[in-house]
Order: C-alpha cells, then structure tokens, then sequence
C-alpha cells in the first residue's frame, strides 16, 4: 500500500520532471533542422528533414513521440556527432565511474576521520576548521589549474592529461585528480560532518557510556557513529548524482572522456539533444538515490520502522 | 574589522559602478602581458593579453562579482521566503503544489539547469543572475516552510489569532520575523555561492559577456599559466579568496 503509493508519486515527479526538460528544451537551442544543415540548405530539404524527425508535428505530439522513446530507451541522437546518445553514454559512463566511484569513497572516509579527529582532540578543532574554510574559499578551478600546472606540468611526477592505455595506467592518469577532488570535497563535507556528529555527541547515551569508562573510541565506533549512520547515507547518497556531473571539470581539465567532458563538449557545440538526455537521465538517478536513502534510512535505524 | 573588509569590498565596488575608479580598464596601458610592476597603479599587477591593467579588471570584477552575489541572494530569498512561508502557513493543496514545484527543481542537476536558462535568456549577466537564483531558492523555501509550520501551532500565534489579527498580519507580523537570522545567514551563504558559482559558468562560456570578472579572469590562466603570466590568475583568485573568506566568517558569527 505505501510502497505503491510512494512509486506512484515518484513516477508522477519522474512525468513532470521529463515534461518541464522537454519544454524547456524546446524553447531553447532554435531550429534544429537549420543547425543540422546550415543556414544555406534549400528549403526543400529542410521540410524533408523536418518531416523525418518529426519536427513538423505540434508540440504535444512530439512530447509524446519523445516519451515513447524514452520508455524503448532511444534518447536520440546527437546533432554534432549523429551517434545515437545511448552508446555515447555508455561508452562516457565507465571514465566517469572510474574516477568518481573511488574519489567519492576516499573524500567520504577521510572527512568522516577528520570530522572525528575534530571531535576526539578538541585542540586541533580549531585549526582544522580554519583549515577547511579556507578550502572551501576558492573555488575548485582554482585547484585544478594549480595543481595540474604544478604537479604535472612543472614537476612532471603525474601525467598532464588523457585517459588510455592497461588498467594501471589509468589509474596513474586519475590519481592527480583524485586527491584534486578529495582536497576540494574535503573541506566541505567535514563541516557538514562535524555537526552531524556534534548533534549526535550531545545526547545523554554518549554521557553515559563514558561514565560507564569507555575508551573514545569503543563510545565512537560502537555508540554514536551507529546511530549517526542513518544521516551520513542519507547525506552520502544525495552527493551521489552529483558525482556524475560534478567532475565535469576535472575531466574537462584532464582530458577524461566522462559523461562531464560529454557535457562541456555539448555545451561548447550547442548539442541540446545530448545535454536533454544527459539532464533526463541526472535527474531519474536523483529520484533514485532519494528513494534508496529512505529505504537505507528504513534498513539501518530501526527507530523509524515503526513511524512507517 | 570583518565588517571593514566587507565594507572595502562594498565600496571599490560602488566606486568603480559609478566610474570613479578603473573607468578606462579597456584601454591599453603597455604591453601584452607585462609582468607586474612597481611603476604606476595601472601596472600594479601586470597587463592582460591585450595589454590591459589586471588591477583594473580586478576592481570592475568587484563590481560584477558583488552584484551577482548580492543581486543573486536577495531574488532567492524573496522567491523561497515567499514561497515556503505560503507552503508552511496555508497548507493543503497549495502546500502539496509548492512542494511538488520545489521536488521537480531540485531533481533537475543545477549545473543542467544553469546551463538551460542561460542559452533560454541568451548568455549575459541577467541570465546569469536569473539562472542562480532560480537554482538557489529550494533550499531556503524548504527551511522557512519548516519554520512556520513548526512556529504556527506556537501559542503566540494563538493570542495573536483570538485577538483578531488577519492571517496575512499573523504570518507577516508574528511569525516571519522570527525566521530573520535564518534568512541572514541564508543571504550570506547565497551570495558566497553565487560568486563561487560564477567562475564556473564563466568556464562553460555562459558569464557575463564584454566586462571583466574574476571568473573570466581565471578561466584565461587555462591558456595563460603554461606562458608562465600568472598574475591575472593571481590576483583574480586573491580577490575572490578574500572576500568568500570574509563573508563565510560573518555567517559563522551570526549562527
């Protein structure tokens, strides 16, 4: 019953969110038949053209020609490279998950640790936070140049850019921007960390265990990081969408061909049908992780189980 | 003194805005990328790819940067204030149609949505100031949505109602005004955001077009570190650093 309900909402903001993309869309980016052909095509082709796409139909009939597509999982095909936008995305997604899957999993642990070290030696609170405000004042560009132009144009110790070569070599390409995006995420999730556990630290459990002479770390490990773990995921998984196009910087910068260069190269080259999909197919792993973060909140506090 | 950094900020900035300072930053002033140097004000920090003064593209950055964030942050809170108080205070379907709005805009990625107004409104400051703020309001709407539906059981609100206040008087009048150093820090955290946010889009090529800012400043050491001219990237960036510093410690203050 409230799992039926929770889908039929969710596939109602799935509806809406597809909607407002393709209107959105469709009054941007001008005549795709023109940027197809040039503005010297004959008119004769343009009509043939149009027809063949479809673009001489009224709105509503291509918004529904659109949705039929979605659901076969055809997204089109873009405009710059006339490949159909499915492949370009699965050939994007395994540089993307390459670099972001372990990048998100190392800046995660290390804040969680500093966020603790913040916590457990309170002398060093005030130097880390300092520390982690001025991380996150500049901006990550800024990082990037620095560190690109410094480690491996300067002192050549990483490669400058590219993605290729045996397994180990690319992980020698994506090791600079690794610690680029773990330097620059750092800063900020150990503040949103910190208060998490700092609310978590307040309560009267934690007093207890010490009085009953815990060591700091069987009160850390066994009483609060289980009971701050519920929103942490929750924090973790609403980061996770963005990962996929929240490197698109680095990969711009380094030459990792991830759905993030995908992105910058369709914007560069106005390729609205490749920067549609690419918002579509954000937003539904969006609605995803928000509905995987409820279920994990459901699995690991038992607390809300009974609320449900 | 936080107020003072501030305030230098806020001042070069209306300063340049009315013209009495960096008016003439598109003139030629020397060479192509001359290194920086004691000589004159102009070269202060060294000259550009077309041999315009750094420091005077720094000051007009100010300027853009400043009414970006400022411009920026006062729209969202204006929307989300708006919006999530009408949400928390009347509830129903109007609340269920808000809240619906608020969950499509933020399941959309907001780089995405950046990206759409700003071709949508042709690229430019006003796109740019639109596109933010539309991305940024979600959050603020959510909190003062919150905000007045926990403060509207309160019994304040009670003896205010049986005393024959409106329900416009009672949210305006006894319940917003609670919520302002919510919307302070909400304002600063914006504006940061909105600085910050505006060296990316200068990278994508959707900031403000035919005037200097820290963004585009920044962006051209891509091409301009590798000569070795690091002055503009630099200054840009101390810019920059100086004044999210300045602001982020104000938001620490007031929490």
């Amino acid at each position: 019953m409230r799992v039926g309900r929770r889908l039929l909402l969710d596939s109602f903001i799935l509806f809406s969110v597809a909607c407002s993309i393709f209107f959105l869309f469709s009054k941007i980016g001008g005549d795709p038949v023109i940027q197809m052909l040039g503005t010297h095509a004959s008119a004769a082709q343009i009509t043939m053209l149009r027809h063949q796409y479809g673009f001489d139909q009224p709105l509503h009939i291509q918004f529904f020609h659109f949705l039929a597509d979605l659901v076969h999982g055809h997204l089109g095909s873009s405009f710059a490279t006339h490949q159909p936008i499915a492949g370009m995305f699965l050939d994007a997604l395994y540089p993307t998950v390459f670099l972001g899957l372990p990048a998100f999993f190392i800046s995660f642990l290390v804040s969680l640790a500093v966020a603790f070290a913040c916590l457990r030696w309170q002398q060093f609170d005030r130097v880390l936070r300092f520390l982690s405000s001025l991380g996150i004042s500049v901006p990550a560009l800024v990082y990037i140049l620095l560190g690109q132009y410094i480690f491996a144009y300067r002192l050549g110790i990483f490669p400058v850019s590219g993605f290729y070569g045996s397994i180990l070599h690319k992980v020698w390409c994506i090791t600079l921007p690794l610690i680029i995006y773990v330097l620059v995420s750092v800063g900020f999730q150990v503040q949103v960390m910190r208060s998490l556990l700092l609310q978590e630290m307040k309560q009267e459990y934690v007093l207890v265990a010490y009085a009953r002479g815990l060591s700091h770390m069987r009160v850390f490990f066994r009483h609060i990081l289980p009971n701050a773990l519920a929103p942490l995921l929750v924090y973790a998984l609403s980061e996770l969408p963005s990962l996929f196009l929240g490197v698109f910087l680095l990969e711009s910068f380094f030459a990792i061909p991830g759905l993030g260069l995908l992105m910058v190269d369709a914007i560069n080259s106005s390729d609205f049908p490749v920067i549609r999909a690419m918002t579509l197919f954000v937003a539904i792993l969006t609605i995803l992780c928000n509905e995987i973060a409820d279920v994990a909140i459901f699995v690991c506090d038992p607390r809300t189980r009974s609320s449900l | 003194m936080k107020y003072c950094w501030l305030l230098a900020y806020v001042g070069i900035g209306v300063a340049s805005w009315s013209g009495c300072i960096a008016g003439n930053w598109d003139t030629r002033i020397g060479p192509l990328y001359a290194p920086p140097s004691l000589e004159s004000i102009a070269g202060l920090c060294g000259t550009d790819i077309f041999g315009r003064s750094v420091l005077f593209k720094v000051i007009k950055g100010t300027e853009v940067a400043l009414f970006v964030g400022f411009v920026t942050a006062m729209v969202s809170i204006f929307i989300g204030t708006l919006l999530g108080a009408i949400a928390g205070f009347f509830g129903g379907l109007l609340d269920a149609s808000i809240l619906w709005c608020m969950t499509v805009l933020s399941s959309i990625p907001h780089i995405m949505l950046l990206v759409a107004i700003s071709f949508l409104l042709q690229r430019g400051l006003f796109a740019m100031i639109i596109a933010l703020s539309v991305t940024s309001w979600v959050s603020l709407a959510r909190m003062v949505r919150t905000y007045v539906l926990q403060q509207k059981v309160h019994e304040y609100v009670l003896a205010a109602q049986s005393l024959g206040a409106s329900r416009l008087r009672l949210l305006c009048v006894h319940i917003l005004p609670g919520a302002f150093p919510m919307l302070a820090v909400f304002f600063i955290t914006a504006c940061i955001s909105a600085i910050k946010q505006e060296v990316v889009l200068s990278f994508l090529g959707l900031g403000v077009q035919g005037y200097p800012s820290w963004g585009i400043m920044i962006d051209d050491a891509k091409n301009e570190l590798l000569r070795g001219v690091w002055w503009q990237f630099l200054a840009a960036t101390i810019a920059l650093f100086g004044i999210v510093l300045n602001l982020s410690s104000l938001s620490e203050k007031k929490t």
